[in-house]
């Protein structure tokens, strides 16, 4: 029998059973739906969840209980289940073939929910994103970073030589005081997020609503990532932030008259009170990840037992976050006399790390630990207690992100790794503690910081160290602990690379261009990226730099069969954009929507070859060229409302992955020319997005976090994929402040994995350079042809 | 307010309210009524409405762009004559010309990123392309008709002054005399598009060194200037440039249209490359220091007052003779200070009085000081049999002690304490003491240690005047006696840092702020906003920072120039020399650290740097 029959039967059995369950009369009394949507329920979760009678039980159990909302630890207890159900039921090679992994098993239940006639949003109290990320992005390449400049830039134009120790204690207090001031910085980035969308939701109705529904986006140009000039002495940075924002707050609310300026002060009060302490004690760092075989378990700690992990020399080493017996932040001459002793240890010795830990899958980690020494067991339980690791080993600047942070970095139990590479620092985090957003923010306080204490530190006197040797934690293995770990499974093998070569202004100016052509094409600059990756994706060709390389290895390496249908594959990809869900409710975090840009619907690469071809044959035309204006023309006006409507598409959906709400067509209806197949595609974008679904289908991740403010330093930006083996190509966006755009690939294709093992990783390597390269400079010459089409007019031509 | 048009609806535009004045028309924000979109309408000047030749000029000026389309000029809709109204109607654009824009760059003293000068820059020079390559001179531009939209585009505004090439010219003289080619003053009927390339060069003139290369009150002035004179080279005015830059910016202000750039791209290009040789990375502001830290060990003042030491001091001395300061942990400098004190006390100090005693035991210098200058005090006057006195004394001269010193640790210090006694005319206070002992580096003021047992030494003629001459209350406390020496001249508009020191000083390194009466610190001023500029101070050079908009500027004759012009508003954060009712002082700080504390109503200031 194929793999897709034994899923397709496992999936029948398990529909069977549930919907015998589903039928009984105490679970139909429960149920808001008819017989006919229950069989439908129960059959759907069956085909993304065949877990045998699990699914049934479960749904059995779930009808005995009496409320409507479930505890935590039931809802755990179930999804395990379900997972163990689906692990049992097919076998090793179905499972990995076809099982969707956590997004499925979590839908699954949460349609077990509505069939048990139980609130799935009560039941997830942390939001279906942050319930899924506990689940599904726990590997290591569940991991993003950013990168910053500003210290080390500020510290050269300031002609400031900063020692060793200093530069060390400059960081280790930003991350103590980090760690002491996060709950506030949670408070002002839940307040100003809060504050702003009830304003929006209050003001709808009048007829300035449209600037209220901008105060968000004005306040994030101007909000502050560090103490200004104007901040007092004794005023940190939350406080400095928080007061800003009041000012700003001031400001604004200023014209609303007293009903409504009481009512919003009273929904405040009211947000505040009901969601705020939760919102940060989901948010907050201070917690460790304990792995099981299908989660990941949040274990919160107090401030009191927290300390900073250092990493020299291989070693790990641990800083009090707080001074002995108090909740009183550490003392920086304290630290950092520690920290010279730390960096004044001479180089014997040496430390197996926690590196070959790190990618080990988290679902055998937690086995695998209890079969090591109990002094490493105990050293590594030790760790759990620093949410931050500093690595003081320098790593070399011009490594791509994903290799820069290949270094050790823990065994992925903590939120938030910083990496020197002594020009800059990177910021290697948790996709479950931190999104792409508060991520790059979060570097982008502690860089300020940072630099805030290299001030303070370099005008004392050099730091002595302790006659007392430092204790590292004893992370020593065996031959047989290694040859254990190197049996356990590992997370996929990845190649990386990056590029600055997309030439942004362009793309600006298009952007422009098509506003004045009409305020109905409104493409951002997202859609424009993620428009031609789609045509990248069918269009790819390998350099012939590559193809020589490719030919030139390939005697030598056995799978180069399978290696060349990789890079040959030319499918339209379905791609995950996250979508800062955020505004609507922060603890919302994100929503990643799935988007499949419509090339075969709208035939786009067809049109675009055709409206080049009319357009070159306007230009070289001789005589009466009217004609071929007119061919031009017409077709001209057709792709530009296939842009126009292709944007409409893009940012309807937005509006839904974000609001959960439809919004009017209306507008692109107004296009003279739109397309038959774009609007039937316009009527056919849903009401509502799933999420989980969408995380189901994605196959590759798309993240840009936009264009930072014109003070920020933040260079680069990798971003993370989920734990799910399909996700394998992982794209990150950020645009510096300096107007240049950064484009980062992370590569999962099953063409790494098979060089890497031939010893050929340079090769894995310069495949995703040449692909990433290759998108950039298309992307380039894709705008040009956009350019060329919508500037050139008739009145233009004639006049030549 | 009574203009007839407001509330009018011409074609399909309500007109709605004023938006600007023109040189010729006036310019109204309106509303599309069909579209529904906000419009910019442009109404000929009733002034202009019967002379023909202007009212054509008008129509001219829509008809010339109402066929472009380009993204860097603004877009004409509509255009017609109504009743004798001639008008025509255009994208409304919303954001804030150049002009404003680099207004308010100029009152935070500070330049505009090169990035957006090339971006700016560069659409400028597309849009004047575009118009040259249509046979029209644009022959206005300036910053003023450049719009920087909120959604960043930039669009070049106004053909009012366009001349079809074609179509010959009336000769007269148009254009603003700021961004006026030498060719155009002449002549009107010069213009060539070299013409509008050079004003788009003084626009990047002004947008690299914050100021336009000719000025003058008188707008002839100003064109003869073009005509004339050569170019101000732009490295004078922000010495940041490369020799590139300016190499630019000569070429494309050359008098004569042939040797200029032909083409705005090309001026673009050359530029673009010119300043892509300067690290392009922004400067970073350092930060400042983190909440609630504060320089302490070895290089900080004390924040302890002298009469607090004194009265602690009394206390402690009828427990034991060593005083042991708290939060001042022995760093090697005050090691060897009360190493000074102890090996040798002055000798005038040990035969004075036994009532001394208990000071010259004490083990830091700081102490010494404090305790020295209510000796010089009591010596004066002629009283102090017991502590109770002195105490007394004190407290008699508080006011002068607690607002201008602090407890110095520096050996530096320690050694220049014999002068105090040395000229009991001279030693009016100790703050007078002070600057005689700083004021000029002599020999004996640096002597070490073992100097201290030579015989008292006199101060010499040559200090008293300055004694005479610097406001004593000018100069409160001198950490670095024998340091470089720079004056502060100020008043309520303006302040100004004259070096005086013989050598360049980094700007960078200074650093001041406001001291409430309360202790506590603000408007914080940081050297790095001088060293935008440019990064040292020279010699006889002065650094100034004067308030917009005002007039008593002290302008001193001893600055032989400028190297850092700043003009803040009185309300910015970082003004902390002007009158205000909570403070008194400010304070001097060298690469973070406090050297000098100075009287806000002396108006001058004398510190030494180390």
């Amino acid at each position: 029998m194929d793999l897709q029959a034994t899923f397709t039967q496992a999936s029948i059995k398990t529909s069977q059973n549930l919907k015998t369950i589903a039928r009984e009369s105490a679970v139909r009394e429960l149920s808001q739906l008819s017989l006919p949507e229950i069989d439908a329920v129960a059959d759907l979760v069956a085909q993304v969840v065949p877990a045998g009678n699990v699914p049934g039980v479960i749904l059995s159990g779930l009808a005995r209980l009496p409320s409507r909302r479930l505890p935590l630890q039931n809802v755990q207890r179930d999804i395990n289940l379900l997972f163990r159900g689906v692990e049992q039921t097919l076998d090793k090679v179905v499972y990995g073939a076809f099982f969707a992994g956590p997004a499925a098993v979590i839908w699954g239940y949460q349609n077990l929910l509505k069939l048990a006639g139980k609130d799935p949003e009560e039941s997830f109290p942390e939001g279906t994103w942050q319930f899924y990320l506990d689940y599904a992005l726990r590997e290591d390449t569940a991991r993003h970073a950013n990168e910053t400049h500003g210290f080390d830039t500020a510290l050269k134009q300031h002609k400031i030589d900063l020692s060793l120790v200093d530069r060390a204690t400059a960081w280790a207090m930003t991350a103590i005081y980090t760690l002491h001031q996060y709950t506030r910085l949670l408070e002002n980035e839940w307040r100003e997020r809060i504050y702003t969308s009830i304003l929006q939701n209050l003001t709808t109705d009048l007829p300035d609503a449209a600037r209220y529904r901008r105060v968000y986006s004005e306040w994030e140009k101007q909000r502050p990532y560090g103490r200004g000039r104007d901040a007092t002495s004794v005023e940190d940075y939350p406080q400095y932030r928080r007061h800003k924002f009041d000012q700003f707050w001031a400001k604004i609310i200023e014209p609303l008259d007293s009903t409504l300026k009481h009512e919003l002060e009273q929904r405040i009060n009211v947000a505040e009170n009901e969601s705020l302490a939760d919102y940060q004690r989901q948010l907050s760092i201070l917690a460790y990840l304990e792995p099981t075989a299908y989660g990941e378990k949040r274990t919160p700690i107090r401030l009191e037992e927290v300390a900073i992990g250092v990493i020299y020399r291989g070693f790990y080493y641990l800083l009090p976050v707080c001074q002995a017996g108090t909740a009183q932040v550490a003392d920086v001459h304290h630290i950092r006399r520690h920290l010279a002793t730390i960096l004044s240890q001479p180089t014997n010795g040496t430390s197996d790390g926690l590196s070959y830990l790190a990618s080990i899958k988290r679902p055998v980690l937690g086995g695998l630990r209890s079969k090591l020494s109990k002094e490493f067991q105990q050293a590594l339980e030790t760790l759990r207690f620093a949410p931050i690791l500093i690595n003081l080993d320098r790593r070399p600047r011009n490594f791509p992100l994903s290799q820069v942070r290949q270094a050790e970095r823990g065994v992925g139990d903590h939120a938030l790794t910083i990496f020197d590479t002594g020009e800059t620092m990177v910021f290697d985090q948790s996709h479950i503690f931190f999104d792409g957003a508060w991520g790059s923010a979060l570097a982008e306080i502690m860089t300020n910081e940072a630099l805030s204490w290299a001030v303070y530190l370099l005008n004392l006197p050099p730091a002595q160290p302790k006659q007392t040797q430092p204790t590292s934690l004893p992370f020593h293995l065996t031959t047989a602990d290694r040859r254990l770990i190197e049996n356990q499974p590992h997370v996929m093998a990845e190649a990386s690379a990056e590029t600055d070569n997309i030439k942004l202004r362009p793309i600006l100016s298009l952007r422009n261009l098509f506003k004045q052509r009409s305020d109905l094409i409104q493409l951002t600059v997202n859609d424009l990226l993620i428009l031609y990756r789609a045509l990248h994706s069918m269009t790819y060709e390998p350099s012939p730099t590559l193809i020589g390389q490719l030919e030139e290895l390939s005697p030598r390496i056995r799978d180069m069969k399978r290696v060349l249908e990789v890079i040959n594959e030319r499918q339209n990809p379905v791609i995950l954009i996250p979508i800062d869900a955020s505004p609507r409710s922060p603890r919302d975090r994100l929503h990643p929507m799935t988007f499949e840009v419509p090339l075969a619907e709208l035939d786009f690469m067809g049109l675009h070859d055709e409206v080049i071809g009319a357009l070159n044959a306007y230009e070289s035309a001789t005589g009466d060229r009217a004609p071929y204006y007119q061919r031009f023309d017409d077709l001209q006006r057709q792709y530009l409302a296939m842009l126009a409507g292709f944007g409409e598409i893009l940012s309807r959906a937005k509006k839904i992955a974000i609001e959960g709400e439809s919004m009017s067509v209306g507008t692109i209806k107004l296009l003279a020319h739109i397309p038959t197949p774009l609007q039937r595609l316009l009527d056919e974008v849903p009401g509502r997005f799933d999420m989980l679904n969408d995380l189901i289908k994605g196959r590759e991740v798309f993240s840009n976090v936009g264009a930072v403010v014109k003070s920020s330093t933040l260079t680069r930006f990798i971003s993370a994929k989920d734990d799910n083996d399909k996700k394998l190509l992982v794209w990150g966006v950020i645009t510096d402040a300096n107007g240049v755009m950064r484009l980062s690939l992370r590569d999962f294709r099953a063409h790494v994995g098979i060089l890497q093992a031939a010893g050929y990783p340079e090769l894995a390597q310069h495949i995703t350079q040449d692909y990433l390269e290759s998108y950039a400079l298309g992307l380039n010459h894709y705008v040009d042809d956009l350019r060329r089409i919508t500037l050139t007019s008739r009145e233009t031509r004639i006049q030549r | 307010m009574n203009d007839p048009l407001i509330g009018r609806q011409v074609a399909n535009f309500r007109i709605e309210r004023v938006l600007g004045r023109g040189g010729m028309a006036q310019v109204y924000y309106g509303r599309d009524v069909k579209l529904q979109r906000p419009v910019a309408v442009k109404v000929i000047d009733a002034s202009f409405r019967g002379n023909p030749a202007y009212a054509r000029r008008f129509v001219q000026e829509a008809r010339t762009i109402a066929t472009w389309r380009h993204e860097n000029i603004v877009q004409i809709y509509y255009a017609d004559n109504e009743s004798d109204l001639y008008y025509f109607v255009m994208e409304y654009l919303d954001g804030l010309d150049l002009a404003g824009l680099l207004a308010r760059y100029l009152r935070n003293g500070e330049l505009m990123p090169l990035e957006d000068v090339i971006r700016i820059g560069r659409a400028i020079a597309s849009a004047l392309d575009y118009a040259h390559q249509k046979g029209v001179v644009h022959r206005d531009v300036k910053p003023s008709n450049v719009m920087v939209a909120t959604d960043d585009r930039i669009v070049l505004m106004d053909f009012g002054l366009a001349l079809d090439s074609h179509q010959g010219t009336m000769g007269e003289v148009f254009g603003t005399p700021h961004y006026i080619a030498p060719e155009q003053a002449r002549n009107s009927s010069n213009a060539v598009p070299q013409s509008d390339l050079y004003s788009l060069g003084i626009i990047l003139y002004e947008m690299l060194t914050g100021t336009v290369p000719y000025d003058d009150p008188s707008p002839t002035a100003v064109a003869l200037q073009h005509l004339t004179l050569p170019l101000p080279p732009p490295r004078e005015r922000n010495p940041a440039l490369n020799i590139e830059t300016e190499a630019v910016l000569i070429k494309a202000l050359s008098k004569s249209p042939a040797d200029r750039y032909q083409k705005g791209y090309e001026l673009m290009d050359a530029l673009e490359k010119a300043v892509s040789a300067h690290s392009f990375a922004s400067p970073i502001e350092l930060p400042p220091l983190p909440a609630g830290m504060e320089f302490r060990p070895q290089t900080s003042l004390s924040q302890v007052s002298v009469a607090d030491w004194l009265a602690r001091h009394t206390q402690e001395t009828q427990t034991s003779t060593a005083y042991p300061i708290p939060g001042l942990p022995p760093t090697r400098r005050s090691l060897q200070t009360s190493e000074v004190s102890r090996q040798a006390p002055p000798p005038n100090m040990a035969s004075s009085s036994k009532k001394w005693g208990w000071l010259i035991g004490a083990s830091l210098a700081s102490v010494l000081i404090v305790g020295l200058a209510i000796a010089g005090f009591v010596l004066l006057s002629g009283d102090g049999n017991e502590d109770k006195q002195n105490v007394g004394a004190t407290a008699t001269v508080e006011p002068s002690i607690t607002a201008t010193i602090g407890v110095l640790v520096p050996q530096d210090a320690a050694t220049s304490i014999p002068t105090l006694t040395a000229s009991p005319t001279e030693a009016i206070s100790v703050a007078g003491i002070q600057t005689v002992a700083t004021s000029s580096p002599t020999p004996t003021l640096t002597a070490t240690a073992t100097s201290t047992n030579s015989p008292i030494p006199t101060a010499p003629a040559s200090l008293t005047p300055t004694i005479e001459q610097i406001s004593v209350s000018a100069v409160p406390t001198i950490k670095y006696p024998n340091g470089r020496r720079v004056i502060l001249l100020y008043n309520a508009d303006s302040f100004y840092i004259l070096n005086v020191s013989g050598g360049s000083l980094q700007a960078a390194s200074f650093g001041f702020e406001r001291i409430l009466n309360e202790g506590n610190f603000l408007n914080r001023f940081y050297g790095n906003q001088l060293a935008r500029f440019y990064p040292t101070l020279d010699s006889n050079y002065c650094a100034r920072m004067e308030i917009l908009q005002r007039t008593g500027y002290l302008r001193p004759s001893d600055c032989r120039g400028y190297n850092s012009s700043i003009t803040p508003q009185a309300q910015d954060s970082f003004v902390f020399w002007t009158p205000d009712p909570r403070s008194m002082q400010f304070r001097v700080l060298w690469n973070e650290e406090e050297i000098a504390r100075c009287e806000i109503s002396a108006e001058r200031c004398e510190v030494y740097l180390p």
